[in-house]
Protein backbone atom coordinates (compact mmCIF):
# COMPACT_ATOMS: atom_id res chain seq x y z
CA UNK A 1 0.00 0.00 0.00
CA UNK A 2 1.19 3.38 -0.72
CA UNK A 3 1.60 6.46 1.43
CA UNK A 4 -1.11 8.47 -0.28
CA UNK A 5 -3.64 5.46 0.34
CA UNK A 6 -2.52 5.03 3.72
CA UNK A 7 -2.53 8.75 4.38
CA UNK A 8 -6.36 8.88 3.31
CA UNK A 9 -7.38 6.24 5.46
CA UNK A 10 -5.99 7.62 8.76
CA UNK A 11 -7.26 11.34 7.64
CA UNK A 12 -10.99 9.75 6.86
CA UNK A 13 -10.25 7.55 10.66
CA UNK A 14 -9.59 11.38 12.74
CA UNK A 15 -12.20 13.01 10.67
CA UNK A 16 -10.06 15.33 8.66
CA UNK A 17 -10.44 14.30 4.94
CA UNK A 18 -9.79 17.79 3.19
CA UNK A 19 -7.92 18.28 5.58
CA UNK A 20 -7.73 21.11 7.57
CA UNK A 21 -6.38 20.15 11.09
CA UNK A 22 -2.98 19.17 9.83
CA UNK A 23 -0.97 19.38 6.55
CA UNK A 24 -0.70 15.68 4.56
CA UNK A 25 3.19 16.31 4.97
CA UNK A 26 2.30 15.92 9.04
CA UNK A 27 0.49 13.08 8.76
CA UNK A 28 2.65 11.41 6.53
CA UNK A 29 5.20 12.24 8.69
CA UNK A 30 3.65 10.58 11.24
CA UNK A 31 2.21 7.19 9.40
CA UNK A 32 5.96 7.18 8.32
CA UNK A 33 7.29 7.22 12.22
CA UNK A 34 4.84 4.82 13.32
CA UNK A 35 5.66 2.46 10.21
CA UNK A 36 9.53 2.35 12.04
CA UNK A 37 8.14 2.03 15.38
CA UNK A 38 6.21 -0.78 14.49
CA UNK A 39 8.18 -2.35 12.57
CA UNK A 40 10.90 -2.48 14.96
CA UNK A 41 8.59 -3.41 17.73
CA UNK A 42 7.17 -6.44 15.87
CA UNK A 43 10.25 -7.40 13.34
CA UNK A 44 8.24 -7.89 10.48
CA UNK A 45 10.21 -6.51 7.51
CA UNK A 46 13.99 -8.33 7.84
CA UNK A 47 16.99 -7.71 5.16
CA UNK A 48 19.86 -10.35 4.63
CA UNK A 49 23.50 -9.19 4.16
CA UNK A 50 26.27 -11.12 3.61
CA UNK A 51 29.20 -9.63 5.20
CA UNK A 52 33.00 -11.04 5.25
CA UNK A 53 34.93 -11.11 8.38
CA UNK A 54 37.82 -9.59 8.90
CA UNK A 55 40.93 -12.43 10.10
CA UNK A 56 41.49 -12.19 14.09
CA UNK A 57 38.71 -9.26 14.48
CA UNK A 58 35.83 -10.46 16.89
CA UNK A 59 33.97 -6.84 17.00
CA UNK A 60 32.39 -4.90 14.54
CA UNK A 61 30.12 -1.82 14.99
CA UNK A 62 26.72 -2.69 13.63
CA UNK A 63 25.31 0.87 12.38
CA UNK A 64 28.76 1.51 10.32
CA UNK A 65 28.63 -2.03 9.04
CA UNK A 66 24.58 -2.28 8.27
CA UNK A 67 23.33 1.11 8.07
CA UNK A 68 19.85 -0.31 7.92
CA UNK A 69 19.74 -2.35 10.45
CA UNK A 70 17.09 -1.88 13.63
CA UNK A 71 17.94 -5.08 15.39
CA UNK A 72 20.23 -8.10 14.50
CA UNK A 73 17.71 -11.19 14.58
CA UNK A 74 19.69 -14.33 13.36
CA UNK A 75 23.07 -15.08 11.75
CA UNK A 76 23.62 -18.02 9.37
CA UNK A 77 27.43 -19.68 8.41
CA UNK A 78 28.23 -20.13 4.47
CA UNK A 79 26.76 -23.24 5.09
CA UNK A 80 23.54 -21.93 6.25
CA UNK A 81 23.88 -23.06 9.95
CA UNK A 82 22.99 -20.75 12.23
CA UNK A 83 25.19 -19.59 14.64
CA UNK A 84 24.29 -19.82 18.32
CA UNK A 85 23.12 -16.80 19.95
CA UNK A 86 24.72 -16.30 23.47
CA UNK A 87 24.54 -13.52 25.85
CA UNK A 88 27.38 -11.39 26.82
CA UNK A 89 28.11 -12.80 29.96
CA UNK A 90 28.44 -16.71 28.64
CA UNK A 91 30.93 -16.01 26.49
CA UNK A 92 33.18 -13.93 29.55
CA UNK A 93 32.45 -17.35 31.57
CA UNK A 94 33.63 -19.60 28.73
CA UNK A 95 36.78 -17.96 27.75
CA UNK A 96 38.53 -15.07 29.47
CA UNK A 97 40.66 -14.42 26.22
CA UNK A 98 37.63 -14.18 23.85
CA UNK A 99 39.40 -10.92 22.32
CA UNK A 100 42.17 -13.22 21.07
CA UNK A 101 40.56 -16.44 20.58
CA UNK A 102 40.53 -17.61 16.82
CA UNK A 103 39.57 -20.39 14.91
CA UNK A 104 38.52 -22.08 11.25
CA UNK A 105 34.84 -20.53 11.17
CA UNK A 106 32.36 -18.54 14.16
CA UNK A 107 30.24 -20.68 16.17
CA UNK A 108 28.29 -18.22 18.42
CA UNK A 109 27.53 -14.21 18.41
CA UNK A 110 26.74 -11.79 20.69
CA UNK A 111 26.52 -8.09 21.79
CA UNK A 112 28.40 -6.04 23.74
CA UNK A 113 25.45 -3.36 24.33
CA UNK A 114 23.22 -3.00 21.04
CA UNK A 115 25.74 -1.27 18.74
CA UNK A 116 29.07 -3.73 19.03
CA UNK A 117 28.43 -7.00 17.41
CA UNK A 118 30.35 -10.15 18.80
CA UNK A 119 31.39 -12.79 16.15
CA UNK A 120 33.40 -16.01 18.15
CA UNK A 121 35.80 -16.91 17.27
CA UNK A 122 37.22 -14.42 15.19
CA UNK A 123 38.36 -16.49 11.97
CA UNK A 124 41.75 -17.36 11.79
CA UNK A 125 42.01 -16.33 7.98
CA UNK A 126 40.24 -13.84 5.35
CA UNK A 127 37.71 -15.56 3.23
CA UNK A 128 35.09 -16.29 5.74
CA UNK A 129 31.97 -14.84 4.86
CA UNK A 130 28.26 -14.86 7.38
CA UNK A 131 25.16 -13.73 6.65
CA UNK A 132 23.20 -10.68 8.84
CA UNK A 133 19.10 -11.00 9.07
CA UNK A 134 18.06 -7.78 10.39
CA UNK A 135 14.82 -6.14 11.05
CA UNK A 136 15.34 -3.40 8.53
CA UNK A 137 14.79 0.06 8.81
CA UNK A 138 11.83 1.10 6.71
CA UNK A 139 11.71 3.85 4.26
CA UNK A 140 10.75 7.27 5.08
CA UNK A 141 7.13 8.04 3.58
CA UNK A 142 8.37 11.48 1.84
CA UNK A 143 5.74 11.94 -0.69
CA UNK A 144 2.41 9.90 -1.61
CA UNK A 145 4.03 7.72 -3.95
CA UNK A 146 5.91 5.66 -1.65
CA UNK A 147 4.80 2.20 -0.94
CA UNK A 148 5.20 0.62 2.59
CA UNK A 149 7.70 -2.18 2.76
CA UNK A 150 5.08 -3.70 5.43
CA UNK A 151 2.27 -5.88 4.21
CA UNK A 152 -1.25 -5.01 3.85
CA UNK A 153 -1.95 -7.64 7.36
CA UNK A 154 0.39 -5.60 9.46
CA UNK A 155 -0.90 -2.30 8.74
CA UNK A 156 -3.59 -2.01 10.81
CA UNK A 157 -1.50 -1.58 14.26
CA UNK A 158 0.26 1.20 12.35
CA UNK A 159 -3.00 3.38 11.10
CA UNK A 160 -4.17 2.88 15.03
CA UNK A 161 -1.40 4.43 16.49
CA UNK A 162 -1.20 7.59 13.76
CA UNK A 163 -4.95 7.62 15.25
CA UNK A 164 -3.93 7.51 18.57
CA UNK A 165 -1.57 9.94 18.08
CA UNK A 166 -3.64 12.74 15.94
CA UNK A 167 -6.77 12.30 18.58
CA UNK A 168 -4.56 13.18 21.44
CA UNK A 169 -3.22 16.20 19.84
CA UNK A 170 -6.53 17.16 19.25
CA UNK A 171 -7.16 16.72 23.20
CA UNK A 172 -10.01 13.89 21.96
CA UNK A 173 -9.14 11.55 24.62
CA UNK A 174 -12.53 9.59 25.01
CA UNK A 175 -11.39 6.93 22.26
CA UNK A 176 -7.68 7.14 23.01
CA UNK A 177 -7.77 4.47 26.21
CA UNK A 178 -9.34 1.34 23.72
CA UNK A 179 -6.77 2.30 20.81
CA UNK A 180 -4.10 2.19 23.15
CA UNK A 181 -5.44 -1.60 24.23
CA UNK A 182 -5.82 -2.48 20.70
CA UNK A 183 -2.45 -1.58 19.58
CA UNK A 184 -0.84 -2.95 22.29
CA UNK A 185 -2.60 -6.45 22.06
CA UNK A 186 -1.95 -6.33 17.73
CA UNK A 187 1.62 -5.80 19.03
CA UNK A 188 1.28 -8.74 21.53
CA UNK A 189 -0.18 -10.83 18.71
CA UNK A 190 2.52 -9.97 16.85
CA UNK A 191 5.19 -11.50 19.08
CA UNK A 192 2.80 -14.66 20.23
CA UNK A 193 2.72 -15.46 16.40
CA UNK A 194 6.08 -15.19 15.61
CA UNK A 195 7.24 -17.27 18.95
CA UNK A 196 4.71 -20.33 18.09
CA UNK A 197 6.49 -19.99 14.54
CA UNK A 198 3.07 -19.43 13.03
CA UNK A 199 4.86 -16.06 11.00
CA UNK A 200 7.44 -17.63 8.08
CA UNK A 201 10.51 -16.75 8.49
CA UNK A 202 13.57 -16.51 5.78
CA UNK B 1 19.36 14.03 12.78
CA UNK B 2 17.36 12.02 15.70
CA UNK B 3 17.39 15.25 17.56
CA UNK B 4 16.14 17.58 15.03
CA UNK B 5 13.73 15.01 14.07
CA UNK B 6 12.52 14.43 17.49
CA UNK B 7 12.43 18.13 18.31
CA UNK B 8 10.52 18.76 15.34
CA UNK B 9 7.74 16.19 15.94
CA UNK B 10 7.63 17.78 19.63
CA UNK B 11 7.34 21.25 17.50
CA UNK B 12 3.82 19.22 15.51
CA UNK B 13 2.46 17.38 18.02
CA UNK B 14 2.13 20.28 20.74
CA UNK B 15 0.99 22.74 18.11
CA UNK B 16 4.20 24.44 18.30
CA UNK B 17 3.00 25.23 22.03
CA UNK B 18 6.49 23.60 23.22
CA UNK B 19 9.18 25.77 24.44
CA UNK B 20 12.60 24.84 21.74
CA UNK B 21 15.12 25.88 24.63
CA UNK B 22 12.78 23.75 26.89
CA UNK B 23 12.39 20.72 24.89
CA UNK B 24 16.29 20.73 23.81
CA UNK B 25 17.20 20.68 27.62
CA UNK B 26 14.28 17.62 28.16
CA UNK B 27 16.01 16.04 24.79
CA UNK B 28 19.43 15.98 26.50
CA UNK B 29 18.03 15.03 29.67
CA UNK B 30 16.04 11.79 28.40
CA UNK B 31 19.03 10.74 26.29
CA UNK B 32 21.07 11.17 29.25
CA UNK B 33 18.20 8.95 31.76
CA UNK B 34 18.52 6.68 29.63
CA UNK B 35 22.23 6.01 29.59
CA UNK B 36 21.87 6.10 33.22
CA UNK B 37 19.61 3.32 32.62
CA UNK B 38 22.03 1.53 30.78
CA UNK B 39 20.10 1.86 27.72
CA UNK B 40 22.73 0.11 25.50
CA UNK B 41 21.71 1.06 22.36
CA UNK B 42 24.61 3.89 23.73
CA UNK B 43 27.12 1.77 23.76
CA UNK B 44 30.82 2.58 22.01
CA UNK B 45 34.27 1.26 22.46
CA UNK B 46 37.42 3.79 23.12
CA UNK B 47 40.57 2.07 22.00
CA UNK B 48 44.30 3.43 22.30
CA UNK B 49 43.29 4.43 25.85
CA UNK B 50 46.38 5.81 27.96
CA UNK B 51 46.92 6.24 31.68
CA UNK B 52 49.01 9.41 33.86
CA UNK B 53 51.93 8.61 35.42
CA UNK B 54 50.10 6.93 38.47
CA UNK B 55 48.40 4.64 35.98
CA UNK B 56 44.84 6.44 36.55
CA UNK B 57 43.08 6.22 33.16
CA UNK B 58 40.83 9.39 32.31
CA UNK B 59 37.48 8.94 30.57
CA UNK B 60 35.87 11.40 28.01
CA UNK B 61 33.03 13.79 29.57
CA UNK B 62 29.92 12.29 26.91
CA UNK B 63 31.09 8.35 29.09
CA UNK B 64 27.95 7.90 31.58
CA UNK B 65 28.95 3.91 32.67
CA UNK B 66 31.97 1.34 32.11
CA UNK B 67 30.68 -2.08 30.54
CA UNK B 68 34.58 -3.12 30.77
CA UNK B 69 37.61 -3.48 29.03
CA UNK B 70 40.14 -5.49 26.92
CA UNK B 71 43.42 -5.61 27.67
CA UNK B 72 46.01 -7.52 25.61
CA UNK B 73 44.29 -9.79 24.08
CA UNK B 74 41.87 -10.43 27.83
CA UNK B 75 38.26 -9.10 28.84
CA UNK B 76 38.31 -7.60 31.87
CA UNK B 77 34.94 -6.88 34.02
CA UNK B 78 34.55 -3.62 35.63
CA UNK B 79 33.93 -3.49 39.72
CA UNK B 80 33.64 -0.10 41.88
CA UNK B 81 35.86 0.93 44.41
CA UNK B 82 33.97 -0.80 47.43
CA UNK B 83 34.13 -4.07 46.20
CA UNK B 84 37.77 -4.00 44.99
CA UNK B 85 38.66 -2.28 48.42
CA UNK B 86 36.33 -4.85 50.52
CA UNK B 87 38.16 -8.23 48.60
CA UNK B 88 41.87 -6.78 48.59
CA UNK B 89 43.12 -3.48 51.13
CA UNK B 90 46.60 -2.93 49.41
CA UNK B 91 45.04 -3.13 45.76
CA UNK B 92 46.30 0.02 44.50
CA UNK B 93 50.22 -1.46 45.40
CA UNK B 94 49.33 -4.91 43.41
CA UNK B 95 51.03 -4.93 40.64
CA UNK B 96 50.60 -7.88 37.51
CA UNK B 97 48.47 -9.09 34.85
CA UNK B 98 45.36 -7.13 34.67
CA UNK B 99 42.08 -8.86 35.86
CA UNK B 100 39.84 -6.00 36.34
CA UNK B 101 39.12 -2.63 35.67
CA UNK B 102 38.57 0.14 39.00
CA UNK B 103 35.95 2.02 38.00
CA UNK B 104 35.85 5.30 40.08
CA UNK B 105 32.13 6.71 38.91
CA UNK B 106 30.49 9.26 37.03
CA UNK B 107 31.82 11.50 39.49
CA UNK B 108 35.32 11.18 39.03
CA UNK B 109 35.44 9.87 35.02
CA UNK B 110 38.10 7.57 36.27
CA UNK B 111 39.27 4.07 36.30
CA UNK B 112 42.46 1.92 37.28
CA UNK B 113 43.55 -1.82 36.25
CA UNK B 114 43.96 -3.78 38.62
CA UNK B 115 46.23 -5.15 39.42
CA UNK B 116 48.73 -2.61 37.72
CA UNK B 117 50.16 -3.74 34.56
CA UNK B 118 54.62 -3.20 34.75
CA UNK B 119 53.96 -1.86 31.27
CA UNK B 120 51.53 0.67 30.09
CA UNK B 121 49.00 -0.96 27.76
CA UNK B 122 49.26 -0.39 24.41
CA UNK B 123 46.24 -2.86 23.82
CA UNK B 124 43.24 -1.52 26.06
CA UNK B 125 39.99 -0.83 24.73
CA UNK B 126 37.22 0.10 26.94
CA UNK B 127 33.47 -0.34 26.38
CA UNK B 128 31.37 2.39 27.39
CA UNK B 129 27.69 3.67 27.68
CA UNK B 130 28.05 7.17 26.15
CA UNK B 131 25.77 10.78 26.17
CA UNK B 132 24.83 11.10 22.48
CA UNK B 133 23.16 13.99 20.58
CA UNK B 134 21.52 11.62 18.15
CA UNK B 135 20.21 8.23 18.96
CA UNK B 136 18.69 5.70 16.10
CA UNK B 137 16.18 7.30 14.19
CA UNK B 138 13.61 4.36 15.06
CA UNK B 139 13.69 5.93 18.73
CA UNK B 140 12.10 9.32 17.86
CA UNK B 141 8.85 8.56 18.02
CA UNK B 142 9.11 7.35 21.71
CA UNK B 143 11.49 10.28 22.72
CA UNK B 144 9.51 13.20 20.70
CA UNK B 145 6.77 11.42 23.61
CA UNK B 146 9.32 11.82 26.63
CA UNK B 147 10.01 15.29 25.57
CA UNK B 148 6.36 16.19 25.75
CA UNK B 149 5.47 14.32 28.94
CA UNK B 150 7.82 16.83 30.37
CA UNK B 151 7.07 19.75 28.51
CA UNK B 152 3.49 19.61 29.17
CA UNK B 153 3.61 18.99 32.67
CA UNK B 154 5.65 22.21 34.27
CA UNK B 155 4.23 25.16 35.52
CA UNK B 156 3.70 27.02 32.05
CA UNK B 157 0.52 28.86 30.07
CA UNK B 158 -0.20 25.42 28.29
CA UNK B 159 0.27 22.67 31.02
CA UNK B 160 -1.96 20.09 30.53
CA UNK B 161 -1.82 17.26 33.32
CA UNK B 162 -4.17 14.99 31.23
CA UNK B 163 -1.99 15.16 28.13
CA UNK B 164 1.34 15.13 29.71
CA UNK B 165 -0.04 11.48 30.97
CA UNK B 166 -0.73 10.47 28.12
CA UNK B 167 2.73 11.03 26.79
CA UNK B 168 4.19 9.59 29.49
CA UNK B 169 2.35 6.64 29.27
CA UNK B 170 3.23 6.77 25.29
CA UNK B 171 6.69 7.24 25.93
CA UNK B 172 6.89 4.27 28.38
CA UNK B 173 5.10 2.01 26.26
CA UNK B 174 6.91 2.61 23.27
CA UNK B 175 10.55 2.21 24.93
CA UNK B 176 9.04 -1.06 25.98
CA UNK B 177 8.53 -2.45 22.40
CA UNK B 178 12.01 -1.37 21.56
CA UNK B 179 13.99 -2.03 24.33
Amino acid sequence: MNAGTLRSILQARVRDPVPLANTEAQYRQILSECQRLVNAAGRLVLEATPFELTPRQPLYQVQTNFPRCVRIEFIRDVDNRDLDRVDFPSICNYSRTWPSDLGDTPRSYTFIGRDTLLVYPAPRDAGITITVYYTKLLTELVDDTINTDLRDDDLLPVVNLAEIIFLAKLRKFVDVPALVKQFTDDLRLIDDSRERGIMPMP
Amino acid sequence: MSQANVLGLVALLSDAQADATASLRYYQDLVYELGEQRFLWMSNSLPGQVPNADGLYTLPNAVIDMIGATYDGHWLDVVDQRTIESLDMGWRARKGDPQAVVYFGESSMSYRLYPQPAQPAVTLTVYVVENRVDLQVWLDLALAYGVLAKEFKRESTHRDEQYAGLCDELHRLFLSFLA
